[in-house]
């Protein structure tokens, strides 16, 4: 056979196979994860991968494909992987970001595209671009909330904040700063730092001088043992808070000692043990630990690998709706249904929260999806004052 | 700002400060002699903090097998080489430093004499067994071969082993931050200020590493044969220096120098498998200021460095990063205007 | 109409990336839009690596400042993308002469160090500047339209770039195959250079001005395609990155320019896609596999894999000098005898050894003039050379009385004074 003929063939079967495969998948759900797996705020990315790994194959009925991507914390990786899904996976749902920044770089890819974005790090949602938004994690007002809570409740009447140099540190600023003045409490100083610096002493010591009566770090992950420890080093005293990205086991770890007697708030999974049984959400959690220990091995289970659980049984429920109404995966229809269904206002129960989202309110999170943990001996327990 | 607090920065810039001026001393060393730019000095460091963060946990680090790797690498090239030339006496030493680090630092560390009750000293030593050998072995496989190209051909290999550092920190270590247990923790009280223990074991650390490189390149034959090489390399080979053996001594103390600036700085700051790159950079700001040439001058530049890392994060924590790299600019314009080695006058 | 055989495999290329987008699969395309995108940028860096011989850690900073100078430019001035572009290129350009003027200035591993110094700089200043949307960048950049189609799309995005892509590489290659062309290659021996009359510090800043234009050609497409702009991308990672593509490609040609790219961006999908299981739990295998690749092609083919590939192809027939040439101008030569050359007070001194106190000499015009003394230090400094930097040496000197202040090898010889060579030395062929 002469080499064109050879390769005419070639092309031919593989023409028949994409044709075979295109058929197949039509009928399967195809969902793009992209999280941050690598640098600095890896610990937080690393659990929603693990529980990606755990994910069952269906969605509502139907036989599910996930495709995890690495986005290593950087907003341009996230859109290329966001445009990748869009374009050649042809997906019908994204889920993602983990990180703020990234997560807030993929908006627009997701309205133009008209493809659901389920965001499963905090952002801070426009309200011109809502339309093919979602989010998980409890929204950072709510969050911050607790800590100004607690700090009217011990009479605390000056803070200082130090944060990254970043999104993340932004949004809690501004959460912390607009809710403070609201409760009188006056802030005393204000610091930034990157994630990636190896030392925080100046700036510690700025927010030290100025003799603030509590301190909030609006970090996340590993990052944030350094100005905590930083700023106990020299001397501090009182309580020291930090944003409900810092429930990782690394923040412990990293820690050791020196961080016991954080507060932080976070989504219930963290203090399964302490909740009360009448907590709908008690008994999501505890199948949900059971099933990522059973996987993964006893330790604590992170409030990150509950959000991944908890993007599954939404997605669960959404698809469920969405395969009702006739449409098929893998077509714009779908993706409308699906969207639609998801934000169609029915409670969810997941493992850090009630779910209930809504065209109005895209962070469906409330109270219930709400406490405050302290780190004492070595792990999180439920902050009882 | 009052003085209170330009004491703490002053500390706080010495700190770093020392581990700048090791890394610059090790930096201007290898330049010296074999005109590589030793980028992936920060990975040395890198690597020892975050091996001795895992010895302490009781964790036997992979980087054993890295060294294992390198070191079978090492043995091929070597054959080659011999192979080439006909002797194989070269052949002895380089098995000696590719074989034994990994076979001991293996036995040690699965055999649970090092575990995590272990005292310091123990891992400490360990640590150095696994990190230090990197260097010269790096030399072998990579550099030696470039021992005639120019000067900038070795600077691409250099960044291009340095990307594989931080490729195999990341495999061997993970994506997290490491911190270790700080070896002495508290403050002194001096009475005017408070001085930290961490401070002055670092200081001891480095004025004893300073004091015994001074008296290897004064007192010993090794060290002013390295000295000569820097001066001169086709004379040092007149006089019947080996030059590649002096290019692998340079190494292997440019590779102890790091590992012991890792251990320094596991205590004190949260280590990422990449956190190399800047740390390294930072004392290159030193080395520049020294023109390459001068060991006490590049350690005060290194110190200058670090304490003005220091005061700028206090005054605008955001841009310090910015800050330092650009006013690196105005110091090489001045190195370059003013090194005579690099115009040849015409003489 | 006959194609001459050398230009070939340019044309089968240039036809297959037409062809691609019906032909292949929507990652491939993807990936030649990006490969595109890097190849733009490593164009520059032939030029200013390959050619001039200053190696460039830093410019993926020009890259973002395109992109930067273009996102802003729309979102607070509310300019429509096409109009940014020549915002982009005057921001880049500036700022390469600005750079340039600096860098050039340096020398050696000196000047790597400053590449690194302000490549880093810039990348912290993006991110740290405020307005500039810190290190989570800018959104909403709009997409690029073109009579009514969007760009958007990875089919239509690859040929934008690669239509730019083409007519820079065929603007490159005339350039190198020009005068001009010829000047820059010879740059890395700035003595001979200017002994033709090359003015090497001016050219090897236009070089840098060109690489940078480049750049920012390229940042500006960059932002367009995805619509954001971070300070990641444009980090030192990238600048390494370009730099590795083009020493893989080869800095010898332009070919190298778009080679290197493929290479490296294929083995990158490979390294990240075909090995799924290991994706994220190993992790940077790419950086490994690249930076075994770049330490090997250093010790066994510093020309890059470009040289390799050219064994293969047509080689291009040798330029031929034209036959018919007009002679190049003469200056009326200056009447006999009339004062062609007069130094005044010429000295040296080296430290506390005075080598030269006091010369004076004439050299009258269509007179042969010999200098004895008693060494060849002091015969030495009194040559043409040493004359041209005659305020350095405190001397006054007039030729064909004018002053001859200017230390420039390049301007004397404009002026007509031709320096012999004392040394010589074998060049390769």
């Amino acid at each position: 056979m002469t080499p064109v003929r050879q390769l005419a063939l070639k092309l031919s079967a593989l023409a028949v196979a994409a044709g075979l495969s295109a058929s197949v998948i039509a009928q399967e759900i195809r969902i793009g994860l992209t999280g941050t797996f690598t640098g600095p705020n890896a610990s937080v990315g690393i659990p929603y991968r693990n529980t990606a790994e755990i994910y069952p194959p269906t969605l509502g009925g139907l036989p599910a494909r996930w495709i995890v991507l690495d986005d290593g914390g950087d907003p341009t990786a996230g859109i290329k992987n966001a445009r990748r899904f869009v374009d050649e996976d042809k997906v019908d749902a994204i889920v993602g970001s983990t990180s703020t920044p990234v997560a807030t770089a993929m908006f627009d890819i997701a309205n133009e595209s008209r493809t659901l974005q389920i965001a499963m790090a905090p952002v801070a949602i426009p309200s011109g671009k809502a339309a093919w938004l979602l989010n998980i994690p409890q929204p950072v007002p709510l969050m911050v909330s607790a800590i100004v809570d607690d700090m009217k409740r011990r009479g605390i009447k000056t803070a200082a904040y130090i944060g990254y140099a970043d999104g993340w540190g932004d949004l809690n600023w501004n959460g912390f700063s607009k809710l403070a003045a609201d409760a009188g409490i006056k802030v005393v100083a204000t610091e930034r730092f990157n994630r990636t610096d190896t030392s925080v002493t100046a700036q510690a010591l700025k927010v030290f001088s100025a003799s603030p009566g509590a301190v909030f770090v609006g970090a996340s992950g590993t990052p944030a043992v350094l100005p905590h420890v930083s700023i106990k080093d020299l001397g501090f005293k009182g309580p020291i808070y930090h944003t409900h990205g810092a429930v990782a086991g690394a923040f412990i770890q990293s820690g050791g000692k020196a961080v016991e007697g954080a507060l932080m708030p976070t989504g219930p999974l963290v203090v399964t043990p302490d909740l009360p049984e009448s907590n709908p959400i008690r008994k999501v959690s505890t199948d949900f630990i059971a099933r990522y220990q059973a996987k993964w091995g006893p330790g604590a289970v992170t409030p990150f690998a509950g959000y991944a659980w908890d993007a599954y049984l939404l997605l669960d429920a959404a698809a469920a709706a969405a395969a009702k109404s006739g449409a098929k995966p893998g077509t714009p229809q779908f993706r409308t249904a699906l969207r639609d269904a998801m934000i169609a206002g029915n409670d969810v129960v997941g493992t850090n929260a009630v779910y209930r989202h809504t065209d109005a309110d895209r962070y469906g999170v409330d109270e219930r999806g709400r406490v405050l943990v302290e780190v004492k001996s070595g792990a999180f327990r439920l902050f009882k004052p | 700002m009052n003085a209170t607090i330009a004491t703490l920065l002053v500390q706080d810039g010495l700190t770093s400060g020392l581990i700048y001026a090791l890394l610059a001393v090790s930096i201007v060393l290898v330049f010296l002699v074999t005109r590589v730019l030793w980028v992936p000095a920060g990975d040395m460091v890198a690597f020892a903090a975050l091996t001795m963060s895992l010895l302490r946990q009781g964790i036997a680090p992979n980087t054993v097998w890295l060294l294992a790797g390198l070191g079978l690498l090492a043995v091929l090239v070597q054959a080659w080489r011999c192979q080439r030339s006909g002797e194989w006496q070269p052949m002895r030493g380089v098995l000696l430093l590719a074989l034994i680090p990994p076979v001991l630092g293996y036995a040690i560390t699965r055999s649970g004499l090092a575990g995590a009750d272990a005292p310091v000293i123990v891992h400490a030593l360990i640590t150095l067994l696994l990190v230090a050998p990197l260097a010269p072995l790096l030399y072998l496989t990579a550099f030696r071969p470039l021992a005639e190209a120019s000067v900038l051909v070795k600077l691409i290999a250099a960044v291009a082993a340095h990307y594989m550092l931080v490729g195999f920190g990341l495999f061997f270590f993970g994506a997290e931050g490491l911190r270790t247990p700080p070896f002495i923790s508290g403050r002194l009280d001096v009475g005017i200020t408070t001085l930290s223990w961490h401070l002055l074991l670092s200081l001891a650390v480095s004025i004893a590493m300073i004091a015994a490189l001074w008296v290897f390149f004064e007192r010993t034959l090794w060290g002013k044969a390295l000295r000569a090489t820097a001066i001169n390399r086709f004379g040092a080979r007149l006089v019947g220096i080996r030059t590649e053996r002096a290019g692998l001594l340079a190494f292997s103390i440019a590779g102890l120098i790091g590992a012991l600036s890792g251990l320094m700085i596991g205590p004190i700051a949260t280590i990422y498998y990449d956190s190399g790159f800047l740390i390294g950079l930072k004392a290159f700001i030193g080395v520049v200021c020294a023109a390459m040439a001068s060991f006490p001058v590049a350690v005060m530049g290194a110190l200058a460095v670090g304490v003005f890392e220091a005061f700028a994060s206090f005054f605008a924590s955001a841009l310090k990063e910015a800050i330092v790299f650009v006013l690196l600019v105005p110091i090489l314009l001045w190195r370059s205007l003013t090194d005579h080695s690099l115009h040849g006058e015409d003489d | 109409m006959a194609v001459p055989a050398h230009r070939i495999p340019a044309l089968v290329v240039a036809l297959l990336i037409v062809l691609a987008p019906w032909m292949l699969p929507v990652w491939i395309v993807t990936l030649l839009g990006y490969v595109g995108l890097y190849s733009i940028v490593c164009l520059g860096l032939v030029l200013l690596t390959g050619m001039v011989g200053i190696t460039s850690f830093g410019q993926a900073a020009f890259v973002g400042l395109g992109a930067y100078v273009s996102a802003l430019s729309i979102i607070h001035l509310g300019l429509s993308p096409w109009l940014t572009l020549p915002l982009s290129l005057a921001a880049s350009g500036l700022a390469g002469a600005l750079i340039g003027w600096l860098t050039i200035r340096l020398s050696g591993h000196y000047l790597v160090l400053g590449t690194m110094a302000w490549g880093l700089g810039l990348f912290y200043l993006f991110g740290n500047l405020q307005g500039l949307g810190g290190f989570n960048g800018l959104s909403g950049v709009p997409r690029l339209e073109a009579a009514g189609l969007s760009l958007v799309e990875p089919a239509r995005f690859m040929l934008l770039v690669w239509a730019l892509l083409a007519i820079l590489l065929a603007g490159t290659t005339t350039l190198i195959d020009s005068r001009a062309g010829r000047a820059i290659r010879a740059l890395r021996d700035p003595v001979m250079v200017e002994s033709f009359g090359v003015q090497s510090a001016s050219l090897k800043l236009k070089v840098f001005v060109a690489a940078a234009l480049f750049a920012g050609l390229a940042g500006w497409l960059h932002a367009h395609y995805l619509g954001h702009v971070s300070p990641s991308p444009f980090g030192i990672n990238a600048s390494v990155d370009y730099l590795f593509m083009a020493v893989i490609g080869g800095t010898g040609s332009p070919a190298g320019a778009v080679l290197g790219p493929a290479v490296v961006e294929s083995l990158r999908t490979l390294l990240r896609d075909a090995v799924p299981a290991l994706q994220g739990v190993g992790g940077n295998y790419e950086a490994i596999v690249f930076g075994a690749l770049v330490i090997l092609l250093l010790q066994r083919a510093s020309g890059g894999l470009a040289p390799y590939l050219s064994r293969w192809l047509p080689q291009r027939p040798p330029p031929r000098a034209p036959a018919a040439a007009q002679p190049l101008p003469t200056r009326k030569p200056p009447s006999a005898g009339s004062a062609l050359l007069e130094v005044r007070g010429l000295g040296k001194r080296f430290g506390g050894l005075v080598a030269l106190q006091g010369v004076d000499f004439n050299v009258p015009a269509g007179e042969i003039v010999a200098l004895i003394g008693p060494t060849a230090q002091a015969k030495a400094r009194c040559s043409i050379w040493s004359l041209v930097c005659c305020r350095r040496l405190r001397a006054r000197c007039a030729y064909r009385a004018s002053e001859l202040t200017r230390c420039r090898r390049a301007r004397s010889l404009l002026v007509g004074l031709l320096e012999p060579f004392s040394t010589c030395g074998c060049a390769p062929t």
